[in-house]
């Protein structure tokens, strides 16, 4: 959203700077194309595309680099050496959850009347924020940087908010213009979409989360980007000493206060005439304020510590309350943090390396695929256990449930983009906190399209990986078990067969059991790749046909049937 | 109107089948239109599905027969699947093309194309090529997959469903021309004329529909109403695996027919007989002892036509 000047703004419509004019013009694009992403119900929004824009977010980016090299790994070092260069450049035009809070803070002081932005100097929450990105880096290293980050990365968090609470209320919105669209005799130029919100305990946190960043950014600017976010302090961190730095020019400044009530970020200490760059979101809108030239991008260079010096030219119109933040303790907290950084980051490499290679040996090692013996074709019908208790099911391409557990983001790109909607946050169902909101497979509502790969085109962080069509067909993430007494057919004499009209591979047939009248349904596990198509299709509650997930997903056989032979005689049958 | 042109061809075909099978001799008179009106029942063998369309409508005297003019039709294909059609597990769209060609071209007001899916709705739309190939021929093509599109009807009489949501494109328009492609079906045995109405209830009635018997709700939605003509695509029908199908090896290619009735129970009792069943299916059963229509093929008025290439 591009923001407009306010007459009772504290900048004069004057000094709007070109590089604010392409921040907010490049910062709006990014909000635009990460809300299409997410919320792109009617699947308009090409794959590559969400993925392209998705996967260059930090974290994911991150991510990728250290587990599977991609070339959007390239991006996470891009943004370092810019930050480096120019300073958190990422935090105002690539983050959306930066510009989303640009965009809150905005609409509230509309709201509140209050031009935006005006907000005082405050000192850094330096010990809060070192503290939290050191947890997270230390639970990265610790196995657990897939729950960490899941509650921490913004581009996550946004991913939360677009698809757990903006989604469903864009739907609403689709389908009451399709109502109307229906009554006015024109049904087919908006279709009804089905809304799905996600349950209850999937919603909440991400609910709760929105509710505090909105705040913060209504109250405080970026308050959140410079306190809980680890991405914007690690960048902190690299970007306050970066080579160009947005600096007060001593000689021309006037004290006017201009800058510090345009900063976002209260970064901007006027009585000592400094800016703490580390907290900085590089909005430009100080200097686009400024009057007097006094607020420039500056060549700082990597030993230049000192700042231009020089008699202020006015006196000092800063309020008393603005207090200065004590140098020293932030340079304390920087080299420990960044030593500490740097071994974990190091220490996370080398494990998660590990456990690829862990994966890799399990995955060839998956011999013979399912129980019982070839041809056999009884099901796994005796096994209770797994009807009324099923396993997780994680989607196709993840290879197991301990990649989602430990690399998964919980972004939702993939739970938004999933047409057939079958992925839906989980709330306990993975068993523990650690799978809270991440993807997994309800086959209640929906099942895995055969032919479907759009959630391992979409994943930015590889965590759900890339599938081939032909190895989507025999990739098994689950598998069916009967409950014959439960099935109608024999329950209540009907024919029925609902489960093997949806079955694809052909595994689930419909036999005659020696001694039967009635053909059941007959699950082959050789070919079953756990779609859910059976469980969704089956009509009675409890189902008869149940998908169990399985741990490390496997290789399914295909059936391969010879072709049916042409009728032999060139008539017409009757 | 025949032209001379046509006349020859008749007569080669219906030559060609004298020749090529003695043994059926007594339907030699097939190749040609049956004197006495239009037959009960049409199928034609060829190898262009939109020939073989326009050959057997020929025999009714053509889609006027059907349409008139500021009609509204609704046209209700198999787009069960979202599968190519090279799989044959949707209606060609070749056949739904031309029919809403055929249609406009007979004066219709407008011509709706739907059906409730079973994959995901808008991607068996597109993968079939139905909602693409209509719409380039000029149909409205509808959405099907929210309850808000339906409304509820009564079912006078109705053993086992009593009450059902409808798809409104049935329910507000003058001609109804169900269009299904031929397969085997786990459930229901066969998927043909009759079983492919499963696709203008909502997805609650398609659910009910196996949990309260499905042969008998097949056959009972016909009391509510029957369409007014039957289009069934049996080119390469799918003889096991179904309806969705694995691979084209479950296809038969070698029966390149279409099949046309105004009588869904003789068109489906047709229809089990190339799938190889020697008896009528449960569904045709019932639905011709509740005189829904007539299978006992012996008795009915039935043209065979082979198209030359």
């Amino acid at each position: 959203m591009p923001p407009r000047k306010n007459a009772k703004s504290p900048s004069p419509a004057k000094g709007s700077s070109t590089l604010r004019r392409l921040r907010v013009v490049a910062a709006s694009a990014c909000l635009l194309i990460a809300l299409a992403a997410l919320i792109d119900f009617r699947d308009i929004v090409p794959n590559h595309l969400k993925h392209v824009f998705t996967s260059i977010q930090f974290v994911p980016s991150a991510i990728t680099f250290v587990t599977a090299f991609h070339a959007t790994a390239l991006a996470c070092l891009l943004i370092l050496a810019l930050t480096f260069a120019f300073g958190r450049v990422y935090c105002s035009v690539i983050c959306p959850l930066g510009i989303l809070q640009d965009v809150i803070s905005r609409i509230s002081a509309k709201i509140r009347r209050k031009p935006p932005y005006k907000l005082p100097a405050k000192k850094a929450h330096n010990t809060l924020r070192h503290a939290i990105l050191a947890v997270t880096l230390l639970a990265i290293v610790a196995g657990w940087g897939g729950v960490a980050l899941a509650w921490l990365d913004p581009y996550s968090n946004f991913g939360r908010f677009a698809s757990t609470l903006f989604r469903p209320l864009a739907v609403v919105a689709n389908n009451i213009a399709a109502t109307i669209a229906t009554a006015l005799g024109h049904p087919a130029a908006i279709p009804q979409v089905n809304v799905s919100f996600a349950a209850a305990g999937a919603l909440l946190p991400p609910l709760l989360i929105f509710i505090a960043v909105a705040i913060m950014a209504s109250v405080r600017g970026r308050l959140w980007c410079n306190t809980v976010c680890p991405v914007g302090t690690l960048l902190g961190l690299v970007s306050r000493r970066a080579l160009w730095r947005i600096s007060i020019d001593k000689t021309a400044c006037v004290k006017c206060g201009d800058c510090l009530r345009a900063c976002k970020a209260q970064c901007i200490d006027l009585r000592a005439g400094e800016i703490d760059f580390s907290r900085c979101v590089a909005c430009y809108d100080c200097i686009s304020v400024c009057d007097e030239g006094g607020v420039k991008y500056r060549w700082h260079g990597v030993s230049a510590r000192r700042e231009p010096k020089g008699a202020p030219k006015t006196a000092s119109r800063i309020p008393n309350s603005i207090a200065r933040p004590p140098p020293d303790a932030n340079r304390r907290a920087f080299i420990s943090t960044a030593t500490f950084g740097a071994l974990t980051a190091i220490g996370a490499t080398a494990l998660s390396a590990s456990r690829d290679l862990a994966q890799n040996g399990a995955q060839q090692g998956t011999g013979p695929k399912g129980p019982g013996q070839h041809g056999q074709g009884r099901g796994r019908k005796r096994d209770f256990s797994k009807l009324d208790n099923p396993g997780v099911v994680a989607p196709p391409g993840a290879q197991s449930v301990a990649r989602i557990l430990s690399q998964c983001t919980a972004c939702q790109l993939c739970v938004s983009a999933c047409p057939s909607h079958v992925l839906e946050p989980a709330f306990l169902e993975y068993g523990n906190l650690a799978g809270l909101m991440k993807p997994r497979l309800n086959f209640d509502k929906s099942f895995c399209n055969f032919d479907c790969t759009v959630c391992s085109d979409v994943c930015p962080d590889g965590t759900i990986l890339p599938l081939a069509r032909d190895a989507k067909h025999t990739t098994r993430i689950g598998l069916a078990y009967t409950a014959h007494p439960r099935c109608i057919i024999l329950k209540d004499g009907t024919a029925c067969g609902a489960c093997a009209e949806h079955c694809p591979t052909g595994a689930l047939q419909m036999k005659k059991p020696p001694g039967h009248a009635e053909a059941v349904p007959l699950v082959d596990p050789h070919y079953c790749i756990g779609c859910g198509a059976c469980q969704y299709a089956c009509p009675v509650t409890p189902k008869a046909i149940v998908i169990s997930g399985i741990e490390k997903h496997e290789t399914a056989e295909k059936l391969v049937q010879e072709q049916v032979a042409p009728t032999t005689t060139d008539d017409f049958a009757f | 109107m025949d032209t001379r042109r046509d006349f020859i061809k008749k007569g080669l075909v219906a030559g060609a089948t004298a020749a090529t099978l003695p043994s059926l001799g007594s339907l030699v008179a097939a190749g040609a239109p049956a004197s006495g009106g239009a037959p009960d029942l049409i199928t034609v063998k060829g190898e262009d599905r939109v020939a073989m369309l326009d050959r057997a409508l020929e025999a009714f005297g053509g889609i006027g027969a059907f349409v008139k003019k500021g009609q509204k039709v609704v046209i209700k294909p198999n787009i069960a699947w979202d599968k190519p059609p090279e799989l044959c597990a949707n209606t060609h769209p070749d056949i739904v093309a031309r029919l809403v060609t055929l249609c406009l071209g007979a004066g219709a007001s407008e011509v709706s194309v739907f059906d409730n899916t079973c994959d995901k709705w808008d991607k068996s739309y597109k993968t079939s090529g139905i909602a693409d190939a209509a719409r380039a021929a000029g149909a409205r093509v509808l959405p099907a997959n929210a309850d808000s599109y339906y409304r509820d009807v009564e079912i006078p009489g109705g053993v086992s469903i009593k009450k059902v949501k409808v798809h409104t494109a049935v329910l507000d328009s003058d001609v109804f021309i169900n269009v299904p492609v031929l397969k085997h079906h786990g459930g229901a045995t066969m998927t043909a004329c009759m079983k492919n109405l499963m696709g203008i209830v909502s997805k609650a009635d398609q659910s009910s529909y196996h949990r309260n018997g499905l042969h008998q709700c097949i056959a009972d939605i016909l009391r509510f109403k029957k369409p007014d003509l039957n289009i069934l695509d049996a080119f390469s029908p799918m003889m096991r695996n179904g309806p969705k199908g694995v691979t084209v090896a479950d296809l038969d290619t070698s029966v390149k027919q279409l099949l046309i009735s105004r009588d869904i129970v003789a068109i489906d009792a047709a229809a089990s007989r190339i799938m190889g069943h020697k008896r009528d299916i449960e569904h045709v059963r019932i639905a011709a002892e509740a005189g829904h229509g007539r299978n006992n093929l012996g008795e009915l008025k039935i043209e065979r036509v082979r198209m030359t290439a």
